[in-house]
């Protein structure tokens, strides 16, 4: 499967319209993230890929044909649901099984998958006696039990502690390698921005913005944060802020101590790094750029919109 | 069916024999069974006489409750934990979910059943346990109406905690109050309902039929006329029918809701 397309997708629920004409493309070896406050139609579009929800207008196509979500693209498909709770009677070996059963997969995959996942030494432990990192787990290993094409994952990093976190990301790693498409909706932008190579942001059943990171930053257009750390030389710091403030006089210099910040569009760093270093300042011990964070851009994107 | 509803009954089987409120009923039915045969066993009346409609009595009220018991929360439990979508994005219909719930949660209620019908015949004297045997199928059925009728509530309702008050209220309704309803509605008529009413009302209810048609098979054509009792004692066509009714009813509306929640999920 190459390529999943959501052309003008519309679901609504009585008045409310959950999803308002959507339009999104999840290619291979591309992992999107999408990301929006509560009720933006996150769920209700991963549900409408899953086949759980009709949508009301609109079409999916699958590498350019459209065709409706039946079984046999079900069967394509592997979920996590956000905060899962399995039967605490059973354990996680039984509970593997039946995912197991159901998908037709033998038990060297579940072995491997639970090995994978970290859980062999607790496999035929009751689900009741795991935490909550090992119950997502759980979910994870049984998500991509199938070896799916296509991987929704709904709140993923949800319990997940470091070892966790590593499983997961070595998951998405091999995913892309395979070249296989990956869904992701999360509130932990901070923690998948660097593990993702889309963002979709949606809010009230719209997409804000839809493109990869450096596009999303270019069009939030958010200074950058940059600090300069300087010797101890009074005079020569106040020569250093008087020299830049020449250069850039609409800008705003803070000093604190030897630390100097200041605050600018990406574009202009170019310029400040000639003056800065145009008389080879020994006064500048270290200089460091602080592009602004995804959680930023993304509230910043969500507010102008 | 598919390999997902397939691996589901198993499933269904698997975590309900592990229910501990069904294992303790299951052995409570056999406890009770086994001592109404040996009470039976100790009178100068005849064993069949005797532990057959007491049996009837004790199924009529425990069948229904662990029948209930192991289906509400079929669906509403899935949804509770979240994992009913997960069920759901596998391939697999909503009705094949529903089947295979409904089939892997009858198992451990026949087990229930059998185990406690068995217990009782166990006991009895060579020569009157095949009457018990007589008891093993229509309780099965009355088992497998409230089972189908608790996925139903399960399929309805959005929280567990409801679809457990609505089941008690059921359970209470069919078991103890249906009948006295029946009668209230005759003594405010001054009798005026029609005959032909009344008997089909007692009979639409599967408690009320299980309990004529099993007094009637251990007590004869002649039991309810001994009494002075004018019984209506439906045909294995309308039993069937009815039974068929409850069930499959009850299945085919819980589809019904499964598909409705699902824009509600």
């Amino acid at each position: 499967m190459d390529n999943i397309t959501f052309h003008q997708i519309t679901k609504c629920f009585g008045r409310l319209r959950a999803l308002d004409e959507v339009s999104l493309t999840l290619n291979s070896s591309c992992a999107m993230l999408l990301a929006g406050p509560n009720g933006a139609g996150k769920s209700t579009l991963i549900n409408i890929l899953l086949g759980l929800y009709l949508p009301d207008g609109g079409e999916i196509h699958v590498d350019g044909l459209c065709i409706p979500i039946d079984n046999k693209l079900k069967a394509r498909m592997g979920y996590l649901p956000e905060s899962v709770a399995f039967s605490e009677n059973l354990s996680g070996w039984a509970m593997m099984s039946f995912f197991a059963h159901a998908r037709g997969i033998g038990r060297n995959r579940m072995h491997e998958v639970m090995e994978r996942i970290g859980l062999s030494h607790a496999s035929r432990r009751a689900i009741s006696s795991y935490s909550k990192g090992m119950r997502q787990r759980l979910a994870l290993g049984i998500s991509v039990l199938h070896e799916p094409e296509v991987l929704i994952l709904d709140e993923p990093t949800s319990g997940l502690d470091q070892e966790g976190l590593g499983v997961l990301w070595s998951l998405l790693d091999e995913w892309r390698e395979k070249g296989r498409l990956i869904l992701i909706s999360s509130h932990d932008l901070g923690i998948l921005e660097k593990r993702v190579d889309k963002f979709c942001i949606l809010r009230a059943g719209s997409v804000v913005a839809c493109d990869e990171p450096p596009a999303l930053r270019r069009q939030a257009s958010l200074p950058v944060k940059v600090r300069f750390t300087l010797k101890e030389d009074s005079s020569g710091q106040a020569d250093f802020i008087e020299g830049l403030r020449g250069h850039f006089p609409s800008l705003q210099i803070i000093q604190d101590g030897c630390s100097i910040r200041i605050e600018m569009q990406s574009e202009r760093i170019v310029d400040l790094m000639a003056s800065a270093f145009s008389n080879e300042h020994p006064l500048i011990e270290s200089m460091r750029v602080t592009e602004p964070e995804m959680e930023n851009i993304y509230e910043h994107l969500l507010m102008s919109a | 069916m598919g390999k997902v509803a397939r691996a589901l009954i198993w499933h269904e089987f698997l975590e309900r024999s592990r229910d501990r409120w069904i294992l303790v009923l299951t052995l409570l039915f056999v406890l009770l069974s086994s001592g109404i045969t040996l009470y039976g066993k100790a009178g100068d009346m005849s064993q069949g006489e005797v532990v057959g409609p007491s049996l009837v009595t004790l199924s009529s009220l425990l069948i229904p409750l662990v029948g209930l018991l192991l289906g509400f929360d079929a669906v509403v439990g899935e949804r509770e934990r979240r994992t009913l979508n997960l069920l759901l994005s596998m391939p697999i219909h909503r009705w094949e979910l529903i089947v295979a719930k409904f089939l892997g949660r009858f198992i451990p209620l026949a087990f229930a059943i059998l185990a406690g019908i068995f217990s009782a015949s166990f006991m009895m004297e060579d020569g009157y346990e095949a009457g018990l045997n007589r008891l093993i199928v229509p309780s099965l059925l009355l088992g497998a109406s409230f089972l189908a009728l608790g996925i139903l509530v399960s399929s309805v309702v959005l929280r567990q905690a409801t679809a457990s008050s609505l089941l008690i209220t059921i359970w209470f309704l069919l078991v103890f109050f249906y009948d006295l309803g029946i009668l209230g509605a005759l003594v405010i008529t001054d009798g005026a309902l029609p005959d032909s009413l009344c008997a089909g009302l007692v009979v639409a209810n599967p408690v009320g039929l299980y309990r004529i048609v099993m007094i009637q098979r251990f007590g004869g054509d002649d039991f309810f006329s001994g009494f002075g009792m004018d019984a209506y004692i439906p045909g294995p066509g309308v039993e069937a029918f009815i039974w068929l009714g409850w069930i499959g009813g009850a299945l085919l509306l819980s589809v019904f809701f499964l598909h409705l929640k699902r824009e509600r999920t």
